[in-house]
């Protein structure tokens, strides 16, 4: 499967059986009360889905609006299946404020499991959330009270998202590896490394870094 | 072949009753919509309503309105679908900017088969708030979906000056047909329709038509819209309240003048409208609540569900 990053948490996957998936997708107009300092100008999201996942209930980044096509939503809730992909969704806290909650959304395709984290709000995994999630070979995360996450889960392969930025925790991790030309990554159960690695993408859509 | 439909019919089924048996899968549905759901439905109505037990509710469909630009539809067969899923207040942390606030009550998470979304505005494209894995329609291009023909109409919306602006401020009307009932939803029409336009729209039984005003097309061009559709039924939406409190005008502007207005939006009484198609004459028949549509355009302002 091929996995392109995108933007702050959207991910664009293509599987064997071109299944297009896409990840919590980002509002590129909005401008919240307090911009964060840099540019905040994303490109729309032009790219046809079948499939677009959302994690948490956010307007910025549930914006579908721009992408084409007829998409079935995935939102959590029972698990679902299409053609060679199997979502899943577990149930967490979100970040903050602890009346949402924050789907954590789990495929699994050819043999690799991802899952995506998007605003997952708890320090550490409940023994429940493991044993639904199981196991992972690959990650999408934000890079903020990590360390516990990928102990629990060992993950084979790790994305930071969210405006992650490359700091000490990171380069000290054996297998950090800086991807910053390339924002596609392809994957199958057989080129999954054994060691566990953490990939910085270049977001595809993302405003020009200063 | 007929045995083979069956043989794996039979193991989908199994394989509900076993969900169900476990109760592991609380949400699970077999099938397309709430089926079971629609039997406990007509169950409940046969004791009230004699139609249904002598069974006369095939071909109806039933509309909830949950406020702003939201409705349920039902078709006979258990296909939902849901217009325009909008952001309730307090429901997420990330709370929209506080111009006006939406207190209508949320969708709750209701399952969905296809969720039409008229503007990329988060009042109109929520589909968080929606359940089950819905086909998201908001193309022009006719499209089939759980064997409903949906087709749009590009248009477009008046920017908001309040908040971030969408670029392109476009608005699909979306038209469909449930059991021979046309119903067409206009979104956040901004504009008086063109002839284009409304040979496109073509006939039409069931119109919600967007009355606030300000974001919307102005009263005036909201009842000329009405009169050159000409439909059997409209439904106004996307009007102030006690529960909506932007600045829109209310419903009544748009009901001054309008000869037949039924109100529906007291407590007393259910919120679902149902509608049927005649076969014989194919005019529109309201079922429930009562009375009879009077002949020309009759105005329908329901109540909202929560």
């Amino acid at each position: 499967m091929k996995i392109k990053f995108l933007t702050v948490s959207c991910f664009r996957i293509v599987t064997d059986q071109e299944v297009r998936i896409i990840f919590d997708p980002y509002w590129h107009n909005y401008i919240p009360d307090n911009p964060p300092p840099g540019p905040t100008d994303h490109p729309p999201i032009a790219e046809a889905a079948d499939i677009v996942a959302i994690t948490h209930g956010h307007f910025n980044d549930s914006y579908l609006w721009a992408i084409k096509g007829v998409p079935r939503i995935y939102t959590g809730g029972a698990p679902f299946e299409i053609r060679d992909v199997k979502f899943n969704g577990i149930v967490s806290r979100h970040i903050g404020n602890n009346q949402c909650l924050n789907n954590i959304i789990l495929f699994e395709s050819g043999g690799i499991r991802c899952a995506h984290m998007g605003d997952f709000g708890q320090d550490r995994l409940v023994e429940e959330q493991l044993s639904q999630l199981g196991r992972v070979d690959i990650l999408m995360t934000r890079w903020s009270d990590m360390p516990v996450i990928l102990d629990q889960l060992k993950p084979k392969v790790v994305l930071p998202m969210k405006n992650a930025r490359v700091d000490d925790y990171m380069r000290s991790l054996k297998g950090f590896t800086p991807m910053d030309k390339t924002s596609e990554l392809e994957f199958t159960a057989k080129t999954l490394p054994l060691e566990m690695k953490v990939i910085m993408l270049k977001p595809a859509l993302g405003a020009e870094e200063g | 072949m007929k045995g083979g439909i069956i043989r794996r019919t039979f193991f989908k089924r199994l394989l509900a009753l076993s969900a169900f048996g476990t109760g592991s899968m609380l949400s699970y549905r077999k099938g397309k919509g709430d089926r079971i759901g629609r039997l406990s439905f007509a169950r409940a109505d046969a004791m009230e309503n004699p139609d249904y037990a002598i069974g006369r509710f095939k071909n109806r469909i039933t509309i909830d309105y949950y406020g702003l630009s939201c409705f349920v539809i039902r078709a006979s067969n258990g296909t939902k679908i849901i217009t325009d899923p909008f952001l309730a207040e307090g429901t997420s942390s990330m709370d929209p900017p506080k111009k006006g606030k939406v207190l209508y009550g949320e969708l709750r998470k209701e399952p969905a088969d296809v969720v039409t979304v008229s503007c990329g505005h988060y009042a109109h494209c929520n589909v968080y708030a929606v359940g089950g894995t819905p086909y998201i329609y908001k193309i022009t291009e006719p499209t089939e979906l759980c064997g409903i023909r949906f087709r749009g109409v590009s248009s477009r919306h008046l920017v908001m000056h309040e908040i971030a602006v969408l670029n392109p401020a476009e608005n699909i009307i979306i038209c469909f047909e449930v059991d021979g009932i046309k119903i067409c939803h206009l979104g956040a029409l901004g504009h008086p329709l063109s002839e284009d336009q409304l040979k496109q729209i073509g006939k039409v039984d069931i119109l919600m038509v967007p009355v606030g005003g300000v974001s919307t097309l102005p009263v005036a061009d909201a009842s000329e819209v009405c009169s050159r559709i000409n439909p059997a039924v409209i439904l106004p939406m996307h009007y102030a309240s006690d529960r909506c409190t932007y600045e829109w005008s209310g419903v009544d502007a748009f009901l001054e003048g309008k000869e037949h207005v039924l109100r529906c939006d007291s407590n007393i009484g259910s919120s679902q409208l149902e509608f049927m198609l005649n076969a014989k004459t194919k005019q529109l028949a309201m079922t429930s609540p009562g009375p009879a549509l009077s002949p020309g355009m009759q105005v329908i302002v329901p109540r909202c569900v929560y």
